[in-house]
């Protein structure tokens, strides 16, 4: 089922594709990002929306809402850090082949995207306000809400793809998921950059 | 040229799930073929029940003060025809039914690039429909909103029932199978086609349907987050769409319209894509203007996601003059295609076959439709019709120009390949004719009583108002469409009963699905043709015929890569 049926005779049907074309599986995620890439996109112009509808000129975040700026801040700086060590994984498996350290880079950015999330989860219990106060409030939920949902899904795969690294290895497919469980950490990170940037440090 | 393939290909795997049958083999199975077909069989269902609620609005409107269905199930009932034509029928039909069936074989492909997430589309849609079905069975009915589910309209507090949040929900799952199949139709088109089958030499169907897919990887995930936003307000009291609390109620329209727009050319292109194919095959000759057709709709693409708010001129919200520009802009591409069909059939020996008359019936329809759009793109007309039957008779003639007309063109042209029977001519005859027919006396009378004041989703007016004429025409063209789909749906099932071969190309096609047998075997094809221009099955069936030079391929003649 690859794009060298036509040509090639059955024997070379699960050679892997030449390096020049990505795997298909790295394509389709990529599109896929693309799409997601809309789907926050979507939040973010509700975001700014509303922000440009307020109604108290001059005043953003509203009244009344505290974000401790410094400890996500911090997560942050985490988060951004964890698509460094994902990316060290992908390499020590793809240029020096040791597994076994790969897996360890992948277990330490586990760890760092687990500490992102528990930080969210703090912050949602000890914020001053509800989802329900305003516009706001709404959107800060929701969008942290569903950007948390996306490191989660990031964690499962990661966890998923551990166990694949955890066995001998050789199948053609792993070295495309790899990459593409990188991928999408990636874009969780820098849809997270432009989050934090819109929601703890616009002013005024 | 040569007859004999200078590739062969070896068929690589046994045909071992070829005589497969039976619910478990329907159930589980991921070939491109049989998800097609469940494609297209489900949403002609979602098509018939549709046109049923059509019918029912047709008759309450026939009179003045009528009672033939409460205010409220009439309510319930545009909504409902709205979304299910829109969503359930008009998109699914062409993108995921016809594009799931044609394309992989049009590119010389086994099947599409992700199969299983291929079934999971299918899955997903038919529950998002039954979803929305099942929404008339709830307390308080369907949603009863209109199909645009306005804020503050669609909130918790104007619509409280449940019928509400099934639409919700099965617009959430039905636009996730959208966008897997748009994934899997970039990577499939990107990765799959056979050797020889260069980017520009790719059959004008399966162009458009790259170009939808993209365009619904654009536009669905905004929707799909605008439904999240309205559930949250719906029942976690968030205020995104509520002015208590500083929220926008006009975000939702800017939301729904960003998806909105781009989506009713996602409804348009793969038809656009269909009579493309059509008509050269019934003109004998190939496609005129081949790369001004392609750039024509890349650029349809390119300025549909910039258009939205002319759906919102009389909101005083909107900048009037862009919104205007770039709606009228799309007249010029649009008009590149029509010249290019027309330039096809010019001279052509043209053989009016029923997928022919469907197609010709498209451009008469469209142009129609298309030309009060550019009434519609003028804010000055927009401010006297909005919201009045002149935009309905307007998004009716585009729509059904393309999803009717277009679609069962489409239908009929492939029907061949899909069951390996023929249908009965005469009765396609009746169908378009009927059909045709019924539409204008449907429409035409729509566009005067909007001139003529009458408001949209009304479900009474009286009798001093002066619309019982022009309603009754149009009620009776309507039950005309209706009526047409009945000798449809009876021409099937002689065809079914009576089974005539059609053999692996009836038409004398153009395209690699063309190539193999009716329908085809599990994996599509024995043997690939060489493929050296846009039409390689005419090369090899015609390879005596010095062919005129087709065009847009002068520069890669030389070129196999």
């Amino acid at each position: 089922m690859t794009q060298v049926l036509a040509t090639e005779p059955p024997s070379h049907y699960a050679a892997p594709a030449p390096p020049t074309r990505p795997p298909l599986l790295n394509v389709g995620v990529m599109v896929w990002l693309g799409s997601e890439l809309m789907f926050f996109a979507g939040l973010f112009a509700a975001f700014f929306t509303v922000r440009a509808q307020d109604t108290v000129a001059g005043v953003w975040p509203p009244q009344g809402i505290h974000l401790d700026i410094l400890q996500s801040g911090i997560f942050t700086a985490i988060l951004v850090a964890s698509s460094f060590t994902m990316q060290r994984a992908l390499w020590s498996e793809e240029r020096r082949h040791d597994r076994e350290q790969a897996r360890r880079w992948v277990i330490i950015t586990f760890i760092m995207g687990s500490l992102f999330l528990a930080n969210q989860g703090y912050e949602w219990f000890h914020v001053d306000f509800r989802i329900s106060h305003d516009a706001f409030t709404s959107l800060f939920f929701l969008m942290t809400g569903l950007h948390g949902l996306h490191v989660f899904v990031g964690l499962v795969a990661m966890a998923a793809f551990y166990g694949r690294l955890a066995g001998p290895g050789g199948d053609p497919g792993e070295r495309s998921v790899f990459q593409c469980v990188t991928y999408y950490w990636h874009f969780v990170d820098v849809v997270w950059v432009f989050l934090y940037s819109a929601i703890f440090l616009l002013k005024g | 040229m040569t007859l004999v393939a200078e590739r062969p290909v070896v068929a690589h795997e046994e045909h071992h799930e070829e005589h497969r049958s039976g619910i478990l083999y329907w159930l589980t199975s991921t070939d491109h073929k049989v998800i097609g077909k469940n494609y297209l069989y489900t949403s002609v269902f979602f098509f018939l029940v549709g046109g049923l609620m059509a019918m029912f609005i047709r008759v309450q409107l026939f009179s003045p003060n009528n009672t033939f269905v409460s205010q409220d199930t009439f309510n319930q009932l545009f909504t409902m025809h709205g979304t299910i034509m829109l969503l359930l029928f008009a998109g699914p039909f062409a993108f995921a039914g016809f594009a799931n069936y044609i394309v992989p074989l049009q590119v010389g492909a086994p099947d599409m690039a992700f199969p299983r997430l291929n079934a999971l589309s299918y899955w997903l849609f038919l529950s998002g429909g039954l979803i929305m079905l099942s929404s008339f069975l709830v307390a308080g009915g369907a949603a009863d909103f209109g199909w645009t589910a306005y804020a503050p309209l669609s909130n918790s507090l104007y619509t409280p029932g449940a019928g509400a949040d099934l639409w919700i929900v099965s617009l959430f799952l039905t636009g996730f199978s959208a966008i897997f199949s748009g994934i899997n139709l970039v990577v499939t088109t990107y990765g799959l086609r056979a050797p020889g089958m260069t980017m520009f030499r790719m059959p004008i169907f399966t162009w458009n349907m790259l170009v939808t897919a993209i365009l619904i990887l654009i536009a669905f995930p905004v929707f799909t987050s605008a439904l999240v936003m309205l559930y949250f307000d719906r029942h976690f009291h968030t205020h995104i769409f509520e002015t208590n609390g500083g929220g926008v109620p006009i975000l939702w329209q800017h939301l729904f319209w960003f998806f909105g727009h781009p989506e009713v050319y996602i409804l348009a292109l793969p038809y656009f894509g269909i009579v493309s194919e059509v008509i050269p095959v019934f003109a004998r000759k190939p496609i005129f203007g081949y790369k001004g057709i392609v750039f024509a709709t890349l650029a349809i693409a390119g300025l549909s996601t910039g258009v939205w708010a002319h759906h919102m001129f009389t909101t005083g919200a909107v900048l009037l003059p862009f919104f205007s520009g770039m709606t009228m802009l799309i007249a010029v591409p649009t008009g590149i295609k029509f010249f290019a069909w027309i330039g096809t059939m010019w001279r052509g020996s043209i053989v009016f076959s029923t997928p022919m008359l469907f197609a010709v019936g498209f451009l008469v329809v469209f142009l129609a439709g298309g030309l009060s759009g550019i009434i519609l793109a003028a804010p000055p007309l927009d401010f006297y019709t909005n919201n009045s039957y002149f935009v309905i008779a307007h998004f009716h003639e585009v729509l059904m120009g393309t999803a009717v007309f277009g679609g069962f063109c489409g239908w009929y042209f492939w029907y061949p390949k899909f069951t390996g029977r023929m249908f009965n001519e005469r009765l396609g005859w009746a169908h378009f004719w009927v059909m045709f027919f019924g539409f204008w006396f449907q429409t035409v009378p729509q566009y005067l009583v909007g001139l003529h004041g009458m408001p949209r989703r009304i479900a009474i007016y009286q009798a001093s108002d002066g619309f019982t004429t022009l309603n009754r025409i149009s009620s009776v063209g309507a039950w005309l469409v209706g009526f047409s789909f009945v000798i449809f749906l009876v021409n099937m099932w002689v065809s079914w009963r009576r089974p005539v071969p059609a053999g692996g190309n009836p038409w004398d096609g153009y395209s690699l699905e063309w190539a193999t047998t009716s329908p085809p075997s599990h994996h599509n094809f024995e043997r690939i043709p060489p493929i050296r221009s846009e039409r390689p099955v005419w090369d090899m069936n015609h390879a005596d015929i010095e062919d005129i030079q087709p065009h847009g391929s002068h520069g890669s003649q030389g070129s196999h890569k």
